[in-house]
């Protein structure tokens, strides 16, 4: 059961489900003060960046 | 490295030699058993046993030895953290990250359509290939890519090999990017023709990505997990209920389709697709596609080793004499061009240049992840050409060969078929057809639907018996058409970006990525692109694969020939002369094959194979008065585009030889020290990172 949680967690993680918690992490420790977009601005600019570029091959 | 004892030494080395052993009897098992049919395991134990030989030696020597990947080097991940686009990924998300992003519909269809010579071309290809060829590519652009800051590949040949080859490159990216996504829209539109039951289960998944991109966008923003799980549970009531729709009277003529009107839907799906915000369509579906991507690899995995099937195909087919009904041509090139992807795939070297290198905690992981994800890929097309030889040789030909060839009355087709020595009856077709829940099985080309059989086959054998083989094949037929669905998606949308940089080149306002028109005009041109040669392929009389996928298969190559002349460039530059086989040989090798087929697609006399022969048949044809009046204009529409075709692999062809001599010209002037070799790698700078 434990392992299967963590390979639950780990598709989470190759999935993107960690990005915005960690973009906050990193916001917080590196650039302290500065204004964090919310969660709904972080997937929508995200996005919009992904599939600008190869992200699907053949 | 800690030194091993001695005793684990020798365990060791114990059991690299009984991988080795492994790999070979498997080989010599597969290479001598020419007269009976042979176990499916065998090819999958030779496979995994030349991957771990591959992995652990080979990929060794070139992490260690030709590049020298150092892990007090801080990545760009570490050097540009922003937590964005430069994030230091644990390695194993990081893999499942890339090969979901390498992992397309390439790797099913082309081992399924090179089985018409048997499986031992195509199987030994993709091995070879691999670990030669692709798995070097994808693992020295990875390595280039993470010394550049995370470069993309065309900013790297600009940079390394001059602007000639940089330009060239974005060009030949852009044309070959059409190419492939009008051959993959093909294979969708060749699988749903006439076949309520699938066209409904995909058609269902539009509206299913919608409301996952609306739950996604303003109900739980970043769950992509639950959203997915959502949508999967609802796609596969969509393939259940395909079922009832297929056998109501009144339903089934809604969702059935002849080839022309599903190309033009598919046409304008993918438009609208790429101009639509991303969320709504593209994103949701790319989950979903993702998510059931890697769920049904892992399932075919263990279906074949739960069944462990014999395969009914033999190792080499009379076709390799070069009439095969699937593809015309010989083993050299054809074989080669056709497995494309599964072997060495110049697609990867865009994602090896794209977001894995900025996403990459140390150098030395680039050996599991360029390298091993690549073997993982070449795994998937083995699987393919299993599945695909599972099938009775007779069946197989039957749902692959086009109308054009066999006929399409049953009894002269099967008739036609069981004359080339593949035994095949109308009952038996009759039965199969009855089994998967379609109108027809005949002339299903593309790959797509036998490739759903074949699938369908070791799933019932494994879970539910012949009573689910419906169900499977249309399960098969999903998660194919779903992937290549998402693929013309997100093609579109990048193949727009790529122009409108490329344009901006000739008049600046064109590559503002936020200037309407300019948006407009560039999707426009991109869809109208892939659309028309899709549109073409529909009206083929020989039914559009055998002319689109070798063009592909020859585009793709081509690319990859291309990354691989700027990895030869880049270890030049490194002073690695002594290694720079590593990269040439693969390289010469793409170039002798996809120079070979590109000159016989144009010039080859059998019209079958060459473009411009079967123009010129079709001509004499009219002139001398054989075709009807009313079929002149159509006739004179397939002679335009075998001319265009010709044009377009020659002009590819060309662009590769410009960006080769431009690269030969930057080699020689280094080599004879008339040039010094500055290599333009980001600065050095100490990892604060401990080693993992």
């Amino acid at each position: 059961m434990k392992i299967l949680m963590r390979w639950w967690k780990a598709l989470g993680q190759v999935m993107g489900e960690g990005d915005y918690a960690r973009y906050c992490e990193h916001m917080r420790t590196r650039h302290p003060g500065v204004r964090v977009p919310t969660q709904k601005e972080f997937y929508l600019s995200r996005l919009n960046e992904r599939y600008s570029r190869p992200s699907r091959c053949c | 490295m800690k030194p091993a004892s001695n005793g684990r030494r020798l365990a060791k080395v114990a059991l690299w030699v009984i991988v080795s052993l492994g790999g070979a009897i498997s080989l010599g098992a597969i290479a001598l058993n020419r007269k009976e049919p042979i176990n499916a395991m065998w090819l999958i134990v030779a496979a995994v046993c030349i991957y771990l030989i591959g992995y652990r030696f080979y990929s060794r020597f070139i992490a260690l030895r030709v590049m020298e990947l150092d892990d007090r080097r801080a990545t760009p991940a570490e050097r540009l953290e922003d937590g964005r686009d430069f994030v230091p990924t644990n390695k194993w998300v990081l893999f499942g990250h890339h090969f979901a992003a390498i992992a397309g519909p390439g790797p099913l269809v082309g081992p399924t359509l090179a089985a018409q010579l048997g499986y031992l071309p195509g199987t030994l290809w993709l091995l070879v290939g691999a670990v030669l060829g692709g798995c070097v590519q994808d693992f020295v652009i990875l390595f280039a890519s993470i010394r550049r800051d995370g470069k993309s590949l065309g900013q790297i040949a600009k940079e390394e090999v001059g602007s000639v080859a940089g330009f060239s490159a974005l060009f030949a990216v852009i044309s070959i990017l059409v190419i492939m996504l009008a051959v993959v829209a093909l294979v969708v539109t060749n699988a749903l023709k006439a076949s309520p039951w699938g066209t409904f289960t995909l058609a269902m998944t539009i509206p299913i990505a919608l409301l996952m991109g609306v739950y996604l966008r303003f109900f739980r923003p970043g769950k992509v997990l639950e959203t997915s799980l959502m949508g999967l549970s609802l796609v596969l009531a969509a393939v259940v209920g395909g079922q009832y729709i297929a056998q109501s009277p009144t339903l089934a003529p809604l969702f059935t389709f002849d080839a022309r009107h599903l190309a033009l839907m598919i046409i304008a799906y993918g438009f609208a697709a790429s101009v639509l915000p991303v969320w709504l369509l593209l994103a949701p579906r790319d989950y979903l596609s993702t998510f059931i991507k890697l769920g049904t690899i892992l399932l075919l995995a263990l279906g074949i080793l739960a069944v462990r099937p014999m395969l009914a195909m033999p190792a080499l087919s009379r076709f390799i004499d070069g009439s095969g009904p699937v593809f015309a041509g010989k083993i050299f090139p054809f074989a080669f061009i056709t497995i494309a992807c599964g072997a060495v795939s110049g697609f990867h070297s865009l994602i090896s240049s794209g977001t894995t290198p900025k996403m990459i905690t140390k150098e030395s992981q680039a050996r599991m992840i360029g390298y091993g994800s690549m073997l993982m890929e070449s795994f998937v097309g083995i699987m393919a050409m299993i599945a695909a030889c599972v099938l009775q040789p007779g069946i197989y030909f039957a749902i692959n060969s086009p109308a054009a060839i066999v006929g399409t009355n049953p009894a002269a087709a099967t008739a036609t078929i069981s004359s080339w020595g593949y035994a095949v009856t109308p009952e038996d077709m009759q039965q199969l057809t009855s089994l998967v829940g379609e109108q027809t099985m005949f002339a299903r080309t593309g790959g797509a639907p036998s490739l759903a059989v074949g699938m369908a086959h070791i799933f019932a054998s494994t879970l539910g018996g012949h009573q689910l083989m419906a169900l499977w094949y249309h399960f098969a037929i999903m998660f194919e058409a779903l992937f290549i669905l998402t693929l013309l998606d997100a093609g579109s949308r990048v193949g727009r970006f790529m122009l409108q940089d490329l344009l901006g080149h000739f008049w600046k306002p064109l590559g503002r990525t936020s200037w309407y028109p300019s948006v407009f005009l560039s999707g426009v041109l991109i869809v109208a692109g892939w659309g028309y040669f899709l549109y073409q392929g529909v009206m083929d009389p020989l039914g559009g694969i055998n002319s689109l996928w070798p063009l592909f298969g020859i585009a793709n190559q081509l690319l990859a020939t291309v990354a691989l002349c700027v990895a030869t460039s880049i270890l030049i530059k490194m002073k690695k002369i002594r290694y720079v086989w590593v990269t040439l040989v693969p390289m010469i090798w793409l170039v002798l094959a996809t120079q070979t087929a590109a000159y016989q697609k144009m010039f080859h006399p059998d019209p079958r194979i060459g473009f411009l022969a079967e123009a010129n048949r079709l001509s004499d044809s009219i002139a001398s008065g054989r075709i009807p009046l009313d079929k002149i204009a159509a006739t004179e529409r397939v002679i335009f585009n075998n001319r265009l075709d010709a044009v377009v692999t020659g002009l590819l062809a060309l662009l590769v030889l410009v960006i080769l001599v431009d690269s030969a010209r930057e080699w020689i002037a280094i080599l004879s020290r008339r040039k010094l070799p500055v290599l333009r790698e980001a600065e050095y700078v100490v990892s604060a990172m401990a080693e993992d």
